[in-house]
């Protein structure tokens, strides 16, 4: 169920544009930033406030790499192994994620605090390797260094909710 | 020539100055003195400039941009207005100019973006932005705010009769909207498939309107050159490539970063303006523009870096995204990482593409497994020829060359794998 905040930003979203449909990415984006994932029940939701079928509306958001229909995670960490960060050593950062969470990428910890994936080309390569926690960008990395970063994150020294 | 002196930069002059993005800062560095100048022009005077400047696209493409103005319909039509899309979906591996524009001189691509929608009879302009740059995305629309604020958006700008709003975007995650055609597409809320061409945006764009379509770069340039004029921004590059290129430049550097230089520059040059190779080591190989490009070999260090030059070079500019690759590089484990990138962000519509994309790179795991035979590669060199040319869009295109180029240009780097395979079958 959409909160009334979340649909008067939807209603708003929709009308800016031409079509009503334009205004989906960012009606997405909103619910993801309130909700951090789309059920099938919100989107059908979101496909009758925008009048569109509910498959147009999965699907759509289905195409992007954003927006994950699946259960929720607190973190989600995307690490970059592309070209850029390859020659900077992302292999060894991507080893310490995985052997530190246990985890391969795609995959989420028994306890559903994190989830691990791979990212394409960021647009940090001038801080390679670079990786991201929830939607904040880490650059410059050690594998040191990461390792604090996450015993800070745990203890609750960092604050999850700054991760935007 | 090296990285031109900072006061002298067309669009990165300020960049060093704590709080850059501030109009403040922005007003101090004559932000909006382009857009008073351009609204005492009449509209087609500032498209015959910018064509003049030979300004070209600086995403990828490098289409000249005053022509590509110069194509839009005179006036809008009756019940078909114009519109301005700026593309700062910047995904193209290596590229982080964009980035660099957006969060430390958004002013600048405002300012341009309000000129090209003055010259083009817009009143609307979107700024489509990709959805990963959270932070830049709230600079951009802090600094419209701003904007508006100080009447530089809105109506009847600075008393000239000319109305005007900047709406931001967010993409999602997806190379493929880069592609102006599916930017197009996913901007008006649905899967970013590409579009064919033509109809070209100009005649048919956003929700079917003539819409012009710019490079936050590109958009960026334009203050500069109307300022200055068409035969200052000259000064620069070549005949065919005019003006400056901000360079992105990462890899076995000492120095990654964005350095605003003539285009023409060197990878020698660049390489030593960012700080030169890293622990000292030789250069092997190198992208010139994004993995869209073919790769090049150290050979090129001298090659100037402009359109034509790494045209005729067998490669292209491209975004300029340079990344450097040292001699300890496995120029065939980076490749197959560029083919899987290819494959993650195909969009699907067409065979060859989410076919060959998938193939080209099974094959790499076969070779990078060592369990392949010359034939593969032969078979490999087959896939990545065939999709140039018959892809729906560039993405299969580029796809193809990028795997090509490896083949073609360093063959010894899969002889290693190949002759260990080789060596490892015993006949009986």
């Amino acid at each position: 169920m959409l909160s009334e905040s979340l649909k008067e930003q939807i209603e708003e979203l929709i009308t800016l544009h031409p079509s009503k449909r334009a205004g989906l990415l960012m009606a997405l984006h909103a619910m993801r930033n309130e909700i951090g994932y789309l059920t099938i029940e919100d989107l059908t939701e979101l496909s009758s406030i925008i009048g569109e079928s509910p498959a147009e509306i999965q699907s759509t958001a289905n195409f992007y790499e954003m927006f994950h229909l699946q259960r929720p995670v607190k973190i989600r960490i995307s690490a970059c192994t592309s070209v850029s960060c390859m020659l900077r050593g992302c292999d060894e950062i991507v080893e310490y994620l995985k052997s530190r969470l246990g985890i391969g990428f795609g995959e989420t910890t028994p306890d559903g605090l994190f989830h691990l994936e791979e990212a394409e080309c960021l647009g940090a390569c001038d801080t390679a390797p670079a990786i991201v926690i929830n939607d904040k960008y880490f650059g410059n990395l050690t594998v040191n260094g990461l390792e604090l970063l996450l015993n800070d994150l745990l203890a609750g020294k960092i604050n999850i909710e700054d991760m935007r | 020539m090296p990285e031109i002196p900072v006061e002298k930069q067309t669009i990165l002059s300020y960049r060093h100055e704590p709080g850059s993005n501030t109009i403040k800062v922005a007003l101090k560095h004559g932000a909006y003195d382009a857009l008073k100048a351009a609204l005492k022009l009449q509209p087609a005077e500032i498209t015959e400039i910018v064509k003049q400047s030979g300004l070209r696209g600086r995403g990828g493409a490098g289409f000249p941009t005053g022509l590509k103005w110069s194509f839009m319909p005179k006036e809008p039509a009756p019940g078909r207005p114009h519109f301005v899309l700026v593309n700062a979906d910047e995904s193209e591996p290596g590229t982080f100019k964009d980035r660099e524009i957006m969060r430390k001189v958004p002013h600048k691509l405002i300012e341009g973006t309000l000129i090209a929608c003055y010259a083009n009879h817009a009143h609307r302009a979107y700024i489509y932005i990709r959805g990963e740059y959270s932070r830049t995305y709230n600079i951009v629309a802090q600094a419209i705010a701003e904007a508006s604020t100080a009447g530089f958006i809105g109506n009847n700008i600075l008393g000239s009769g000319f109305n005007c709003e900047i709406l931001l975007h967010r993409g999602a995650g997806a190379y493929i909207c880069g592609e102006e055609t599916a930017l197009m597409e996913s901007l008006e809320g649905k899967r970013g498939y590409p579009r064919p061409r033509p109809p070209y945006a100009v005649t048919y764009g956003l929700f079917g309107f003539p819409t012009v379509i710019n490079n936050v770069e590109t958009i960026a340039s334009v203050p500069w050159i109307i300022l200055n004029g068409a035969q200052a921004y000259r000064q620069w590059g070549t005949e065919k490539s005019p003006g400056t290129k901000i360079y992105s430049i990462s890899g076995h550097i000492n120095n990654p970063g964005t350095y605003e230089c003539p285009l023409g520059t060197t990878l020698r040059e660049l390489i030593d303006i960012s700080g030169g190779m890293l622990n000292n080591g030789k250069c092997k190989a190198f992208f010139p523009g994004g993995c869209s490009t073919p790769l090049l070999g150290a050979e090129h260090l001298d090659t100037p870096m402009d359109y034509e030059s790494l045209a005729a070079a067998g490669s292209a500019l491209g975004s300029g995204g340079v990344m450097v690759m040292d001699e300890s590089t496995d120029l065939v484990k980076i490749m197959w990482r560029v083919s899987k990138f290819f494959e993650h962000e195909s969009c699907g519509k067409c065979t060859p593409c989410h076919q060959g994309t998938w193939w080209m790179t099974r094959i790499l795991e076969r070779i990078l497994n060592k369990q392949a035979s010359v034939d593969d590669i032969e078979t490999l060199r087959d896939m990545a020829s065939i999709m140039r040319g018959v892809c729906f869009c560039p993405l299969g295109d580029s796809a193809g060359d990028a795997v090509l180029s490896l083949i073609e240009k360093f063959p010894s780097e899969l002889d290693r794998y190949l002759k260990f395979s080789a060596d490892m079958t015993v006949s009986v």
